[in-house]
């Protein structure tokens, strides 16, 4: 048996504040490793990105609502890596560097990410916002019979 | 209130009659039995979602809250409906022989 939409609404944001927060650990993953010359697979660290699905009715009908799965209505974060070329600055002596003293840094840019958390701080209050507001709609409804 | 007559009022009662007709001996007792079991089983999601969080360490906080939300609305609602039923009772009971 489905839930009433009053609380499916409760899922709804939940996945979104989920998203958000996914969203935030990722940029904090990018500000962190913005200055790694060198990570696992010996490049340096490519900036990660996430971007955003919408969890449709079907594939709920199709999968069923089981643990873990998202609400219809609901979205989910997606993380891969961003497009974009190395940066390369010239720094003889650097670990890294090759035989002409370049050294390919990160396509990360700190004043994007920052601006990204502004963006994912603003969302994840907005989300938490209609939560706040969807209870307390519930509530005035409550108080009909009163 | 103009537009209300007695027929309305009849074919709306005949409604609700069909309506409860049509599931199997449910009583206001039996329903109110169904919706205390949700709201019990709303309670249970809440506190497993709780204690998956601060003892195991599994999920995330704002599904610990999302859950709380909906365990809180369910048993408001269960309130209201309980406090109708007994306002119910009570005006029966008030009623002289």
């Amino acid at each position: 048996m489905s839930e009433p939409l009053s609380f499916q609404v409760f899922d709804i944001t939940a996945s979104a504040l989920a998203a958000e927060r996914t969203r935030l650990a990722v940029i904090a993953q990018n500000i962190a490793n913005s200055e790694v010359t060198k990570a696992a697979n010996g490049q340096p660290y490519r900036r990660q990105r996430v971007q955003f699905e919408g969890v449709l009715a079907q594939e709920v009908a199709r999968r069923g609502k089981g643990q873990g799965s998202l609400p219809a209505g609901g979205i989910r974060a997606i993380v891969g890596d961003a497009p974009g070329d190395f940066q390369r600055v010239r720094d003889p002596g650097h670990k890294d560097a090759d035989k002409d003293g370049w050294v390919q840094k990160p396509n990360v840019n700190v004043v994007e990410e920052m601006v990204d958390m502004i963006d994912a701080s603003r969302t994840y209050e907005a989300n938490l916002s209609a939560l706040r507001t969807w209870k307390q709609m519930l509530s005035r409804t409550l108080e009909m019979t009163r | 209130m103009s537009g209300l007559d007695v027929s309305q009022v009849r074919s709306l009662l005949e409604q609700a009659q069909k309506g409860a007709a049509g599931k199997s001996n449910a009583t206001p007792a039996q329903d109110f039995a169904d919706l205390l079991a949700e709201t019990s089983q709303k309670q249970r999601g809440a506190e497993k979602a709780f204690e998956d969080y601060a003892v195991a360490g599994k999920g995330e906080l704002h599904d610990v809250m999302a859950q709380m939300a909906k365990a809180d609305v369910a048993f408001r609602f269960l309130l209201e409906v309980r406090n109708k039923l007994t306002d119910a009772y009570q005006e029966i009971s008030r009623i002289q022989v």
